[in-house]
């Protein structure tokens, strides 16, 4: 056929009349004007195909664009469905109605665009402007409400929902993680993950806090599945985890699923931003420590990918430093930090998916010291650069609605190099001491993990997975110290280990949602390899049990309150096992912990959530490592022994009160009590009280934060966070007494541990005042900011351990200060632009 | 030496504002998506001749009270006819909470002749149809396809049948600005946001009840002199939220019957230059 086609519901057949309607066989036939009229009525049909050519011809000649044919096809919104029966009432009044595919076909003129209307019971009818080019057009029909009375759609204030699942993980995203993290000189996550309960105070400077009670390098932090080792810059200072690459981060620190371990005390889960495939977004960031760059931008029409960038700039503030203060003078490579990632995600169908991940990053300082005088010749060299990255990458394949599967495959390293020396020359005696301290390490790793979900119906969910994750540690320190009366233990260690794991678990929640349960298991398996020697771990099956119950929704004030309980082994294996370097063994190579929780979750007047919970951990083969001395002489290198039996018992409960984002005010109240005694019993360290239980130098009892986010008006934040911590333990010092024979005396103090010694208690208090402005004519928007840090360091300082002078035997005036802090107030400031 | 100073800070702030906007029109292609041909100015509109990145030309029309909306003409298939038509119109309006992004398609006829340099802008039967796409911002939070269409179209319904009361309430009255129009309907819709004495007179306290929403106190006693749809929005805090985030095109929509009206004869253009 070669002219204007009618199809589907205004099928050929009897003439229809203009500017009316006419059924037959449940059809509908179009008005259509006279020109173009005899080109398809029967009597023409019945001419020889030759005339309905040049008829089609002469009306195409004739009228140009003339009259053009609309598909249109009306389907179901979310379900996808055609509507059949759906009414479209076309530009010039004609109803047409949808066949069972929910199509129908109409004529436009083909020169100007018309509007045509569609309806269908029980639907929102729709409008629709057919321009010239358009042939077919698809139209969504949402359900209406209540479709008797036409109503406003009024929509109530959507508050944040915290992703926070009691006894299990606390969770922080969205407006609360960018405020509390992007706080101070470098923008991390972690100050965010400081301030959640359970996790002990641990300095401004150091992003590696206890997490309930456990070691600080027992923390796993797993960014979209990949296991990161040692996630930090400046050994520990800040992790490498930007807010502006993360859309939220769990801390899990209860009894949590058994897709995760390699912690036995709390799992960071990092989800790194998703690009939108649809919206293009950048965010420059400067301050005065570091600038920012983030991009993010569709990949086609299915995917998107994001690059990030951070450079700090210290070395202008370094220089000026040293117009005036002697004490950075030797600093001759400012503390630096540079790093870039990027992601990119694809969905090649709405059941298959490619996201890759990638990190890499620097940081390092340089510093030299010259000090020539008539008593002494002194000069110090110290250099330190840190290499981190990672790629990773995972496709996860649905080829049903109740199946996911997800396969992953990632490789990271770590390169650090450290190179210091000192020289010593003291001009009355012509002693001369040096002291060399080298460190080298190359570490890598590979992991792959499968992990497949299904859900079974009637509530019940069955996932298992794989994970094989192998490391290679190459490093090598040494410390010479001539003069020093016991050399120092180096290392020297080509170490690889393989990590095996395996879990299922089996979920049941029924479609009341009263009460909920997880039952998983499992199995990590650990195996060391060095130059002379294989340690087989022995493997270990967990299991992992959960309840939670619903107890109230809807109640009056309280939207849901629930109760959870919950008791699971976990296993880790210790890092200080990377250095091993003793006998071929068959041991329990991994921590293991048995760890109870009970929590309670309230949420109430849609802002505010509270939780309470209080666990018990008993931790039992504890790696740990004691230094031996060397030889009968003592004077041999001492080496490290590496012993399995340490112990610890914590026990504690943390609450948080937290107040979502809402106008005027918002933020959090935690509070975390928590008491962790440490044995190692093989130990002769006075500060691990030789062998008797013992609180570790992390701990805290008390941890108190309070975040407050206060906006007077919408263009103004005013963020505080202010913690009260107590301190960690110290020694006891309970006397000083001269060395036997010394001559000029010298002394010696006598210390000893104390469960009762403890430096004083931390107040940091931070401030951050913003100020936001936006593009009128376009969507940029301009943050404006400054920040203090540790504001009341001007007025108090915790106390550490005193100094002492060996010569004199007294007590020197001042002390060491008992945080990771600086003592004094830090500001900065900076512009923040985002599109 | 403190002017300049300021000046140059003033600079860098503005400057990067301008940078960062078009570092992200970039990114999201829209920088490149048309070209300026030519321009021609009236009274109150600026009518622009573009080329679209396919090859297609058309003539965009800017009105200059609201500069957030851009009107997309295209000219008739038919080389030989002088004709062309409203296509669509494309609206952002920016606030501190984010921006509404949305395009509608518009129906009606028109014609453009050019004469010299100047030209004359017709257009009859001029009307928006519907929504058909957008994306908002809101703080941290983007949406786009499905779910921005829902709530841009609620949000829609919302201002259409607040404007619909407005006119009935304030008559025709005429705003040369946003501003202006925020000084006047603020204490009208919102009078427990302002001052005490900028509140209207029929604003009471006394025996009045209360509702909170949106962590404001809202005057249950006041709200009942608007029709019932138009207080369920003051007293659930939608309208304020309406008000905070979409000021601009509450604007739009207030001016929207005149703006037509405006289009409604013949407008002649002069050529930018000439």
């Amino acid at each position: 056929m070669g002219g204007p086609v009618i199809r589907g519901p205004a099928a050929f057949g009897a003439e229809p009349k203009r500017g009316s309607r006419k059924k037959t066989e449940g059809r509908f036939f179009l008005p259509v004007p006279s020109h173009i009229r005899p080109c398809y009525t029967r009597k023409n049909m019945s001419k020889t195909c030759l005339v309905l050519f040049l008829c089609a011809a002469f009306i195409h000649a004739q009228n140009g664009p003339g009259l053009r044919e609309v598909k249109i096809t009306v389907i179901d919104a979310d379900l996808e469905i055609p509507l059949e029966g759906a009414r479209v009432v076309s530009w010039d009044g004609t109803e047409l109605v949808c066949d069972e595919n929910g199509e129908t076909v109409l004529s436009a003129p083909a020169e100007r665009p018309v509007v045509v209307r569609i309806a269908y019971p029980g639907y929102e009818s729709a409008r629709l402007s057919l321009r010239p080019g358009i042939f077919a057009h698809t139209a969504a029909l949402k359900l209406g409400g209540v479709m008797e009375e036409k109503e406003l759609v009024v929509e109530a204030p959507k508050p944040e929902t915290s992703k926070t699942v009691s006894g299990r993980s606390v969770a922080i995203a969205g407006r609360e993680l960018t405020v509390s993290s992007e706080t101070g000189i470098i923008g991390d996550v972690m100050n965010a993950v400081k301030l959640l309960p359970g996790v002990g105070y641990v300095g401004g400077y150091m992003a590696m806090p206890s997490v309930r009670g456990g070691e600080p390098s027992d923390v796993t932090a797993v960014f979209d599945g990949f296991y990161v080792e040692r996630p930090y810059h400046w050994g520990g200072a800040f992790s490498i985890f930007d807010p502006k690459m993360i859309e939220s981060a769990q801390l899990s620190h209860g009894v949590f699923s058994s897709r995760y371990g390699h912690t036995v005390s709390g799992l960071l889960e990092i989800r790194a931003k998703k690009p939108s495939p649809e919206q293009a977004g950048l965010e420059l960031a400067v301050s005065s420590s570091a600038t920012n760059l983030n991009l993010s931008f569709p990949l086609g029409k299915n995917g998107g990918a994001a690059l990030m960038g951070k450079v700090t700039y210290w070395d202008p503030f370094i220089a000026f430093a040293k117009l005036f203060f002697e004490e950075v003078r030797y600093i001759t490579t400012a503390p630096y930090i540079r790093s870039a990632a990027a992601s990119a995600a694809y969905d090649f169908s709405s059941g298959l998916s490619l996201s890759v991940n990638g990190f890499f990053g620097g940081d390092g300082v340089g510093a030299h010291f010259d000090d020539y005088s008539a008593s002494r010749d002194f000069r110090a060299d110290f250099f330190w650069d840190n290499k981190i990255g990672f790629l990773n990458s995972a496709l996860v394949y649905s080829p049903a609605s109740n199946l996911v599967m997800k396969g992953s495959l990632g490789a990271g390293l770590i390169q650090s190099d450290l190179d210091a020396e000192t020289y010593s020359l003291n001009r009355t005696n012509g002693s001369i001491r040096e002291l060399e301290w080298v460190l080298t390490d190359r570490t890598y790793n590979i992991q792959a993990r499968f992990d497949l979900d299904w859900e079974a119906g009637r509530g019940f969910l069955f996932a298992a997975g794989l994970e094989e994750r192998y490391s290679s540690w190459n490093r090598n320190m040494t410390l010479d110290r001539s003069g020093a009366s016991v050399p120092f233990p180096p290392i020297d260690v080509k170490n690889h280990g393989i990590s095996t794991s395996l879990y299922s678990l089996v979920e049941y929640r029924p479609e009341s949602g009263k009460f909920g349960v997880e039952f998983g298991l499992r199995g990590d398996h650990f195996l060391l390899d060095g130059k002379n020697f294989t340690l087989t771990g022995i493997p270990l099956f967990h299991p992992r049990l959960n309840f939670d119950f619903k107890v109230l929704e809807d109640a009056g004030p309280v939207d849901r309150l629930a109760f959870s309980v919950g008791t699971g082994l976990f296993s880790s294996v210790n890092s200080a096992l990377q250095n091993y370097g003793g006998e071929s063994a068959w041991n329990d190579t991994q921590n293991q912990s048995w760890t109870s929780v009970a929590g309670t979750k309230i949420d109430f007047l849609g802002l505010y959530a509270f939780t309470l919970e209080a666990y018990f951990k008993y931790v039992f083969n504890r790696s740990y490592t004691s230094s031996e001395p060397g030889g009968e002489s003592g004077m041999a290198p001492p080496s490290s022994a590496y012993y399995f039996d340490g112990r610890a018992l914590i026990w504690g409960f943390d609450l948080m009160l937290q107040k979502f984002q809402s106008r005027y005010w918002d933020g959090w109240i935690s509070y975390s009590y928590i008491d962790s005694k440490y044995r190692d019993p093989q130990t002769a360290s006075l500060y691990r009280n030789t062998g008797g239980w013992y609180y570790p130098d992390f701990h805290r009892f008390h941890t108190l934060n309070f975040i407050l986010n206060y906006k007077p008006v919408q263009a103004v934040n005013l963020t505080l966070r202010l913690t009260l911590a107590s301190g960690v333990p110290m020694l006891e010092t309970r006397g000083i007494v001269q060395v036997p024979g010394s001559s000029p005396p010298l002394y010696e103090r006598i210390q000893a541990y104390s469960d009762h010694s403890r430096m004083g208690p931390v107040i940091p208090l931070d401030i951050k005042l913003s100020i936001f402005s936006f593009n009128k004519k376009g969507k940029a928007k301009r943050e404006l900011y400054i920040s203090f840090e540790n504001l009341l360091s001007l007025l108090y300082s915790p106390e550490g351990p005193k100094g002492w002078d060996e010569n004199t035997g007294q007590e020197t005036p001042g002390s060491s200060i008992a945080s990771y802090d600086l003592p004094i107030p830090l500001v900065t400031f900076g512009i923040k632009w985002s599109f | 030496m403190g002017k300049i100073f300021v000046l140059f800070a003033v600079c860098c702030l503005c400057g990067c504002m301008s940078l960062a906007e078009t570092g992200g029109r970039i990114l999201d292609g829209s920088f490149f998506a048309e070209k300026t041909l030519e321009s021609y100015f009236s009274e109150g509109f600026v009518l622009s001749r573009y080329r679209a990145r396919s090859g297609r030309e058309g003539m965009i029309l800017v009105p200059g009270r609201t500069p957030s909306l851009t009107l997309y003409l295209e000219f008739d298939e038919n080389p030989d006819s002088p004709g062309l038509y409203p296509a669509f119109c494309r609206f952002l309006g920016s606030s501190l909470s984010g921006w509404n992004e949305w395009t509608a398609d518009l129906s009606g006829t028109g014609s453009l002749a050019f004469s010299g340099a100047d030209c004359t802008l017709t257009l009859s039967a001029f009307e928006m149809v519907e929504i058909t796409g957008g994306r908002i911002r809101r703080g941290d939070a983007r949406f786009s396809g499905g779910e921005a269409l829902e709530s841009l179209k609620n949000r829609k319904e919302r201002i259409d049948a607040l404007v619909s009361w407005m006119k009935e309430f304030a008559g025709p009255a005429v705003f040369q600005s946003q501003k202006e129009f925020e000084a006047f309907w603020k204490p009208v819709l919102l009078p427990e946001l302002v001052q005490k004495k900028k509140r209207p007179a029929d604003y009471s306290e006394k025996n009045a009840e209360w509702t909170r929403a949106e962590e404001i106190k809202w005057n249950k006693t006041y709200g009942m002199k608007f029709p019932e749809d138009i207080a369920a929005l003051r007293n659930t805090g939608a309208l304020l939220r309406d008000w905070e985030e979409a000021l601009p095109w509450l604007f739009l929509s207030y001016q929207w019957d005149d703006m037509i009206r405006e289009l409604g004869g013949e407008i002649r253009f002069v050529k930018k230059g000439s």
